[in-house]
């Protein structure tokens, strides 16, 4: 008589675990992404109150998108200048960012300096993540107007009436951004970073210190290298979220004033949901926003991820 | 046990949060309204919700004073407003009509607003619904011609009538043009020569002729015969825009204007004590809205200092017109008041006296206690007639004179084009005027754009609205 192997199959509870992810996923992300692609072929609008479409046109939307003479770019392509736009503004707020945050992570990881309260700093930094990016954006609005805080501050302290109109200037409405958006996320990055530094073996700076490295060889020879998987992970998240910035120069700028400086790829691509509900050029718009982050972040990957030190293999002869 | 509270109340606020997902019927759902009075309409198994859709709470506050007496006393009226600016409205609008047969019957919209630069959109649609045993025949022609759609159905109607003429300023008429008699001022801006050669003065004895550039389009406008698009989806400017354009170039380069659109804050300054501007242009709703703030600002104020004139050229300027709803469930309710909105003379006569108002908020439609005064000219023109006959009226912050006689006046001769409007107009009259006068207004770094910029951004504007519009010309 054989016996029976009754196997238990603890996978199963794994599966039925992760099962309300994915369907979740499939529903609200992967089901829309897909439409997305899909509708990008067809031309598919709102004109006055009647729908026109979906009528297949294969690249037509792709074409006029680029071609700089049809009635969308009307002379200058506009997603060169939206995407322009859009990491102007990014890189303004993350690279200020990284550093500010690799420098106060190392602080606070730091086994020399054992700094005091860091839970308490560490709330504090991450406090501005917890207010709304459009709450943030209307206190900017009311502080930097025209005739806001900081102008009559600014009058106060030099004894003469100040007058800047922080928001009409392209430059200062841009910085305005970056700075929000600067504000919002060091905290967020600094956690993640200093996470990234505590889980270095602890051994590899003791051994440095007993090789007699300083501080700057200890950064740059052991730190830095090792937080390489979570700077890259860091950066393109980073960069996920900055080529998606909408809500913020939308709310401070009132979609993207001065004169569209500050309008980014959302912005301009929320003009065409709006206004006709243009599903086939905003879905068009969309693949474009998909790959331009696909490609970016292919490239931030590659770079911080090459190894300078590997030695090349050299070809036999 | 704490575990399963908690993940009890996890699911409940998963479940909840989707729940709130469900669409609501307004942005700012006004306060709803009972009302104690006693109602002539039968309601018997009609709503008991009566839902207006509204870009502002003007009618709203009108219906608040002086209609709430004539709605059956157990009907709730509601008014669901968004913004008119950028489109807001119709986008909002568009939508909660689409799904108007479906929604709950508390939420059907039966009523909705529409200006003149849109109403050929929704009274040329099966979205409104066409009005019957209404009768037209004390109303200006021209405000029953626009709720008219190109088969001869009435579809949309208003208590309004928006003849806009010239609000000017007494004391700089009296330096600029040498009097300040609102007959012998018409007598010297009644052509745009006129009105041209005092511009020039004004600025001679430094003054600006008017407040926004962008308003003297309107003047404009209501001259139109041709629409913006042609069958083809062509976009092509009217003659008349070839006209303010040059009007607006000479203007500009001469400093006799504010390079401002309509409602810019410099514009509007202007109007207080210290203001520069010998004129502005708009209609009864305009120097309503717009000006009586700045007339009764304290000190500051300017009230008494101006007069109405009919200007250069007779013109109308906006309006507000009531459609019915297709899918609403108050129609006997609804009839009544689009008749009454044209014949009840005891809402019209309070209306057009327009005291005794209560504002309400813009951020939640909820009444607050603040009195407001808000005129209307009356779209019927036996009750019209008798306010130009009664020399005791007139809008507050005229002194005296009898505004009314002279939009009746206007009134009297405006015509509406049948085919000269489109149901994009809004973007023509709003965006590229918007769009042109960035050539002067000094936007980003204190630069202006180039004229092709200008159509560069209106272009863009369109493409937005009407995807297959194209621009050869």
């Amino acid at each position: 008589m054989k016996k029976k192997h009754k196997l238990v199959s603890y996978a199963k509870w794994g599966y039925i675990f992760i099962t309300p992810f994915f369907l979740v996923y499939i529903v609200f992300s992967l089901i829309p992404l897909l439409s997305t692609f899909y509708y990008s072929f067809f031309d598919y609008y709102q004109q006055g109150l009647d729908w026109i479409g979906p009528n297949f046109v294969g690249f037509g939307n792709y074409q006029k998108l680029f071609d700089i003479n049809s009635t969308l770019n009307n002379g200058s392509l506009k997603i060169l200048t939206y995407t322009k736009n859009t990491m102007i503004m990014w890189v303004l707020g993350a690279v200020p960012q990284f550093i500010f945050s690799l420098l106060l992570a190392i602080i606070f990881t730091s086994e020399r300096l054992r700094i005091k309260g860091q839970r308490f700093f560490k709330t504090v930094i991450y406090m501005p993540n917890l207010i709304m990016a459009a709450s943030f954006a209307m206190l900017f609005f009311a502080l930097f107007s025209n005739v806001g805080p900081v102008n009559q501050m600014i009058s106060g302290i030099i004894g003469e009436e100040f007058k800047f109109d922080y928001l009409a200037n392209t430059s200062s409405a841009r910085i305005l951004v970056a700075t929000i958006n600067f504000l919002m996320w060091f905290g967020n990055t600094t956690i993640l970073l200093m996470a990234g530094i505590m889980g270095i073996d602890q051994s590899l700076f003791e051994a440095a210190s007993i090789d007699g490295a300083n501080s700057w060889q200890v950064f740059f020879k052991i730190t830095i290298p090792l937080l390489m998987p979570i700077m890259v992970y860091v950066a393109i998240t980073s960069l996920i979220g900055g080529l998606q910035m909408f809500d913020v120069p939308q709310i401070l700028t009132n979609g993207g004033a001065p004169a569209g400086d500050c309008e980014t790829l959302i912005i301009w691509l929320n003009g065409y949901i709006g206004g006709s509900k243009n599903y086939g050029i905003a879905g068009a718009m969309s693949v474009l926003v998909f790959f331009i982050t696909g490609i970016l972040s292919l490239i931030v990957y590659k770079v911080l991820n090459s190894d300078p030190d590997k030695p090349k293999k050299k070809k036999r002869g | 046990m704490k575990k399963k509270i908690l993940a009890a109340a996890l699911a409940a606020a998963t479940v909840l949060s989707f729940a709130g997902c469900k669409e609501e019927t307004g942005g700012n759902s006004g306060a709803g309204n009972s009302n104690s009075g006693s109602g002539n309409a039968s309601s018997g198994d009609e709503g008991k919700v009566l839902n207006i859709a509204c870009w502002n709470y003007e009618m709203a506050e009108w219906f608040d004073a002086y209609y709430m007496d004539k709605i059956p006393s157990d009907v709730t009226v509601n008014w669901v407003q968004f913004p008119n600016s950028d489109g807001v409205y119709q986008q909002n609008l568009d939508r909660l009509l689409s799904e108007n047969e479906d929604a709950s019957d508390d939420e059907k919209i039966d009523i909705f607003l529409a200006e003149a630069d849109y109403i050929q959109k929704y009274k040329e649609s099966d979205v409104s619904l066409a009005l019957t045993g209404i009768d037209t025949s004390n109303t200006y022609k021209y405000v029953i011609d626009a709720g008219t759609d190109s088969s001869g159905t009435l579809k949309a109607v208003s208590p309004q009538a928006t003849p806009s003429g010239m609000i000017v300023r007494k004391s700089i008429a009296k330096e600029v043009l040498g009097t300040d008699d609102p007959d012998e001022i018409q007598s010297k801006l009644d052509s745009w020569d006129k009105f041209n050669a005092a511009a020039k003065d004004a600025k001679a004895k430094g003054y600006l002729m008017t407040g926004s550039i962008t308003t003297l389009w309107r003047v404009y406008a209501a001259g139109q015969t041709e629409p913006w698009l042609d069958s083809n989806n062509n976009f092509k400017p009217v003659p008349e825009f070839y006209k303010w354009y040059e009007q607006a170039k000479d203007f500009m380069a001469n400093g006799y204007s504010i390079a401002d659109g309509n409602w810019g804050d410099e514009v509007t300054n202007n109007m207080t004590k210290d203001g520069k501007c010998l004129s502005y242009i708009g209609p009864m709703w305009y120097y309503a809205f717009n000006m009586t703030k700045a007339f009764a600002n304290g000190d500051n104020g300017s009230s008494g200092d101006w007069c109405f004139i009919e200007g250069p050229q007779a013109h109308y300027w906006g309006g507000t017109w009531l459609l019915a709803a297709k899918g609403g469930d108050n129609p006997t309710l609804v009839n009544q008041i689009m008749n009454d909105m044209l014949n009840n003379e005891d809402f019209l006569n309070k209306a057009a006296d327009g005291h005794g108002l209560k504002e309400r908020s813009t951020t939640d439609g909820s009444i607050t206690s603040a009195d407001k005064y808000n005129p209307l000219f009356p779209s019927n023109k036996k009750v019209a007639d008798a306010l130009a006959a009664d020399s005791s009226k007139g809008f507050d912050g005229f002194d005296g004179q009898n505004d009314y006689a002279i939009q009746a006046k206007i009134a009297d001769g405006i015509t509406w084009a049948p085919n000269a409007h489109t149901a994009f107009d809004q973007t023509f009259n709003e965006g590229l005027f918007d769009s042109m006068i960035l050539q002067w207004k000094a936007g980003e770094d204190g630069k202006t754009k180039t004229e092709e910029q200008c159509w560069a951004d209106f272009y863009e504007k369109l493409n937005k609205v009407n995807p297959t519009a194209t621009h050869n010309f």
